[in-house]
């Protein structure tokens, strides 16, 4: 084992960031150039079942594609960027509030984004070391995520229900709250959500971070131990760091999942929900195909994805996702 | 390394085998639907598939009995075969429905809402039903005329052939309206406050009425009845301009919203409510009447503590703290609600007449009855009811008498949105309410912003 | 190590006690709250008491045939099965490609992954449906309603999660490894087999098990790409819940029994599977 000092604090980047360059020019030259084949069944399958579909739903933004041309759909009249306009002045039902959406989708992905991560780092922890029973508690971890998104969303529409639902008997036995508080509507609709959403939703960063402590070698732990580091300062110096790459995959999409969700609103609330619960998604859904105006909803949907793909590059180079061996 | 390589051989023998069984069952697959196709296609045979709605308060009895019609139809029509499809959601039926005009295939018969029909009109993909068709079908005059006006825009354009009915009705709980000392139903809307008032008693959770402004699609069912009894509608007649900011469409929606508000007749509960929270207050006592959809709710109240309590009457149509209807008013019961079949245009010749058979034979009266005592939906067969002691029920009454004082809603395309955009006004209307933040005015200013988004989509 | 627990690590113990304790209360509340309700008489849901006058055990019985749910199960565990499989294994081949090779378009392939995990998927749903009509009316082979369809419909939308997550825990792994079978004379294949396969077996046991979960949660295009022998019991769920979308009463009982019953399966099989998610795997190879 070499000085406990220095893997404590350049590990992270040994393992995964660039190799020395002679050890790259001696795996090029031995390897010659890359197997592209092995890429290939990927490339052409997203090439005819996402790529193909996307390039006609980015032409449909473009037409007046609704329910009076959809059976003629290829000679949907060409109307240019009109759908754009369109979503910037009709975003809602009720009109002008398609910025507040972003908004509140925003606010949600974020929310829940921040408050998952804690639960599923600390739950992944607690199951990584061997213990009786432990194959069930991990187990157990992944009933949330295993539930259908519509049951989860009636479940706690039931829990949140004023009057009858548990948790307003709950805070009413605990004198907190009044028995008929409104959890379904109002600006409390979305913590409602942001909660049922977490709980359904953390063992995607619990089980994106299990995977990735079992690539942690355990001598890292072991030379830490005898430099006498404590658990949490070792959590810190080594599985953090070690765990950048999952870690920051895991909230890269996980915001940007969250940003898509729309069948937990859809469900729990009314349609549309409550302002402050009337997601982006939701809000496209149901102005556009609801209403059978698909060149609407097209234009809608591509805004959004460019909406969301800005910070999402933003945080890529910012955590430098991607760049392992470059 | 030996130990790894060791589990690695494992686990890669594992793989192979794994994707072994991925190729022979995909291969396997596909043989034998290929088969099946073979059969379906070539021989002297066709079979016709009918997408249809699922029952889903008992989808074993609906598929018993659709299939033992097939093979009746079967028998009598040699070389005809009929499969059903079955879609569970309605997004589903949507989505099914754009995909199989976008392409030309797909079923060919679909199963569709009166309310959907003008949308499915405009998408000019199904066939007018011309005065042959109908004679095929059995005649236009075996149906209730008031299901046919929501077939097409007029006579001699019906894409829509009408299978079951569903007016609406007021159902109310028999031993509350006894225990309150109330002799029969509410005849206006006046005795229907006045009666509901009688029957609230929040010390015990028990009130007159229910509402339900989260659900999709009860606060137009309600708020469109009530502004055709107030002389407006949500669209003017030439079907030009949207008119859900009329007074009468305000009146409407404010009476709904009185009943929590003003009239204190519903729980202020119930601004969370959807259909099924509203009808489950109704099945445990805690509402004591309700505006809703017919027989369709007759399953689940046979099974529920009311199911000896419960009785059907016709909803009112006096405006509350009137005498007569107004001006311009008009008796609406319910608006014209029910399935029909539509047969797409990519069903041509041989296939399109043995769609139009088995339309005609599902409406003959003894399907139709059969119908009836298979799951309670009501026949449009105007002579089922004739010397048919089982559909001649106080409840059935109850909702031909309704029939009979249905209404089309305007028949418009842009009806999906005006759906949404009054979904949007209930709910915006009842988040306002459970904020405490509700003015006078409200209900007016929202239905006025709706109204242009109505407006705007008319226009397309 | 000292065989007798210091207090350290009692400490440590307990706390792991604790945590656990409380992440499960807070899985189970609600979870006990689906087992009641499974268990309460339809009528009775939401009645205003918590507690059933009488236990509904029927309603496990009564689901089976309601919405044909082992059907669903077994197209579900067939068809989730096989696609997480599948883009396991054609990711596996992309990640290797871009976690140890630079190239040029390397960093956009990369992030159009992101953008093309992103899209909307009701966005592609119509369009998607209609070019697999055209290849099914160009190669005269019936495509819409197969297995094969959805399945590799879902193995691709799970590829670009799929590919990343491989790659960056192959991003952790040394190279140095790989180097030294080559060195041994294997080829590129076998180096991929029996050096990276084994060492990134944590990591592909997750992405199977998310690209499983990706095709068992869908419901929007199961609903259209699957007939009635196909159906996902996804599908047959929603059936339960579009009865209360027309105003009439839903099944709670047995929406809420067959959502649990419906859940076993994947129980079972990250059961089965959690044991290759094991710790030390890397650094034991790397001292071997």
């Amino acid at each position: 084992m070499s000085s406990p000092q220095v893997p404590l604090d350049t590990v992270g980047t040994a393992y995964t960031t660039a190799p020395p360059g002679a050890v790259r020019r001696k795996r090029m030259s031995m390897w010659q150039r890359p197997p592209y084949w092995m890429m290939l069944p990927s490339v052409a399958l997203l090439l005819i079942i996402v790529v193909a579909p996307f390039a006609v739903s980015v032409y449909a933004s473009l037409t007046k594609l609704n329910q009076y041309t959809i059976a003629h759909w290829t000679s949907a009249p060409f109307v240019g960027l009109e759908n754009y306009a369109d979503a910037f002045r009709q975003g809602n039902a009720l009109g002008a509030s398609a910025l507040q959406s972003v908004w509140v989708s925003v606010s949600f992905s974020v929310a829940t984004t921040i408050l998952i991560t804690p639960i599923g780092i600390i739950a992944a922890l607690l199951v990584n070391k061997p213990f009786r029973g432990r194959r069930w508690v991990r187990t157990l971890f992944l009933v949330p995520y295993v539930m259908p998104v519509f049951v989860n969303a009636i479940v706690w529409r039931m829990l949140f229900m004023n009057g009858w639902g548990l948790i307003d008997q709950v805070l009413a036995g605990l004198h907190l709250a009044n028995k008929d508080t409104f959890w379904l509507i109002g600006p409390r609709s979305f913590w409602a959500m942001v909660v049922a959403d977490v709980w359904s939703s953390w063992p995607f960063v619990y089980l994106m971070v299990l995977a990735g402590l079992q690539g942690i070698s355990s001598d890292l732990y072991e030379s830490a131990n005898i430099d006498g580091a404590s658990p949490v300062r070792g959590f810190f110096s080594i599985t953090l760091p070690m765990l950048r790459p999952v870690l920051g995959l895991a909230l890269l999409l996980s915001t940007l999942n969250h940003f898509n969700n729309f069948t937990l609103p859809f469900i729990m609330f009314g349609t549309p929900p409550s302002p402050q619960a009337d997601v982006l998604p939701l809000n496209v859904y149901i102005t556009s195909f609801q209403t059978f105006n698909f060149g609407l909803g097209a234009a809608m949907s591509l805004m959004t994805l460019i909406l969301m793909m800005i910070p999402a590059v933003f945080y890529i180079r910012m955590l430098r996702l991607g760049e392992a061996t470059s | 390394m030996s130990k790894a390589s060791n589990r690695a051989k494992l686990l890669s023998a594992v793989a192979m085998v794994a994707l072994g069984t991925t190729v022979s069952a995909c291969g396997s697959q596909s043989n034998t639907s290929s088969t099946q196709e073979n059969t379906a296609g070539h021989a002297t045979s066709m079979t016709l598939t009918i997408f249809t709605s699922k029952y889903t308060a008992n989808p074993q009895a609906q598929e018993q009995f659709l299939n033992k019609l097939a093979s009746q139809f079967e028998q009598k029509n040699p070389g005809i075969k009929i499969q059903f499809t079955y879609y569970d959601s309605a997004s589903q039926e949507n989505t099914t429905l754009q995909t199989s005009l976008a392409t030309q295939q797909g079923p060919d018969i679909f199963d569709i809402g009166t309310t959907f029909v003008p949308t499915a009109y405009a998408m000019n993909g199904f066939h007018v039903l011309s005065k042959q068709d109908w004679d095929k079908i059995g005649g236009l005059q075996k149906f209730f005329p008031a299901q046919l006006k929501m077939s097409g825009p007029g006579s001699g354009h019906y894409i829509a052939v009408p299978w079951e009915m569903v007016p609406f009705g007021l159902v109310y709980n028999k031993k509350l309206f006894k225990e309150a000392g109330i002799q029969s139903p509410p005849q206006t809307w006046t005795e229907f406050v006045k009666d509901a008032q009688k029957l609230t008693n929040p010390a015990k959770n028990q009130w007159g009425t229910a509402i339900d402004p989260a659900d999709s699609f009860d606060p137009w069912h309600v708020g469109w009845v009530l502004t055709k009894q107030f002389g407006g509608d949500f669209v003017s007649a030439d079907l030009k301009r949207a008119t859900l900011d009329s007074e009468a469409a305000v009146k409407g929606l404010t009476f709904w919203f009185d009943w929590v508000q003003k009239y204190k007749i519903a729980s202020p509960n119930d601004m969370t409510n959807k259909g099924t929270d509203e009808l489950r207050a109704f099945e445990n006592g805690h509402a004591a009447m309700l505006v809703m959809q017919g027989t369709s709710l007759i399953p689940s109240l046979e099974s529920s503590a009311v199911k000896d309590d419960y009785a059907f009457a016709p909803m009112p149509t006096i405006p509350y703290g009137m005498n007569a209807l107004p001006q311009g008013g008009v008796p609406v019961q319910t608006f014209v609600s029910g399935n029909d079949f539509v047969i797409p245009k990519y069903v041509t010749g041989e296939r399109y007449q043995a769609a139009l058979k088995w339309i005609k034979f599902f409406t003959d009266v003894p399907q139709q009855n059969e119908m009836y005592n298979v799951y309670g939906q009501m026949p449009v067969n105007v002579n089922a009811y004739k010397n048919n002691p089982e559909l001649n029920t106080p409840v059935i009454k109850a909702f031909v008498a309704a029939e009979n004082h249905a209404y089309p809603i305007p028949f418009t395309p842009a009806w999906g949105n005006i759906e949404v955009v009054y979904g949007g006004v209930s709910n915006k209307i009842a988040n306002a309410i459970a904020t405490h933040s509700y003015h006078d005015g409200d209900i007016s200013a929202a239905l006025k912003a709706a109204n242009q988004q109505a407006q705007s989509s008319l226009q397309q | 190590m000292s065989y007798s627990m210091s207090a350290q690590q009692r400490f440590w113990n307990t706390l792991r006690a604790v945590g656990i304790a409380l992440i499960a209360l807070f899985i189970l509340i609600p979870l006990a709250y689906i087992v009641l309700i499974s268990l309460t008489p339809d009528t009775q849901v939401g009645g205003g008491s918590l507690w059933p006058s009488h236990w509904a055990f029927e309603n496990y019985a009564k689901m089976w045939p309601t919405v044909h749910l082992a059907q669903g199960i077994r197209n579900s565990v067939i068809i989730s099965g096989l696609a997480g499989l599948l883009a396991t294994l054609v990711a596996l081949g992309s990640a290797y490609v871009l976690a140890r090779f630079q190239f040029r378009g390397r960093k956009t392939f990369m992030l159009s992954l992101i953008t093309i995990q992103t899209i909307p998927s009701v966005m592609l749903l119509l369009p998607l449906f209609v070019i697999i009509v055209v290849i099914q009316d160009a190669i005269s082979i019936h495509l819409v309603g197969r297995y094969f369809t959805i399945i590799l419909t879902y193995m691709t939308f799970a590829l670009p999660f799929a590919c990343w997550l491989l790659y960056s825990y192959m991003s952790g792994i040394p190279a140095d490894l790989e180097e030294a079978g080559f060195v041994d004379g294997c080829t590129r294949l076998q180096v991929v087999r029996y050096v990276v396969f084994p060492l990134l077996l944590p990591g592909m046991v997750v992405t199977f098990v998310f690209s499983f979960l990706l095709a068992w949660g869908d419901v929007l295009f199961a609903s259209v790409l699957t007939s009635a022998e196909t159906h996902t019991v996804a599908v047959s769920l929603q059936a339960y819940v579009s009865s209360g979308e027309s105003g009439g009463d839903v099944y709670w009982g047995q929406l809420m029994a067959a959502s649990l019953t419906s859940g076993l399966p994947i129980m079972v099989i990250f059961l089965i599977f959690q044991k290759y998610i094991i710790g030390g795997l890397a650094s034991g190879a790397v001292k071997g």
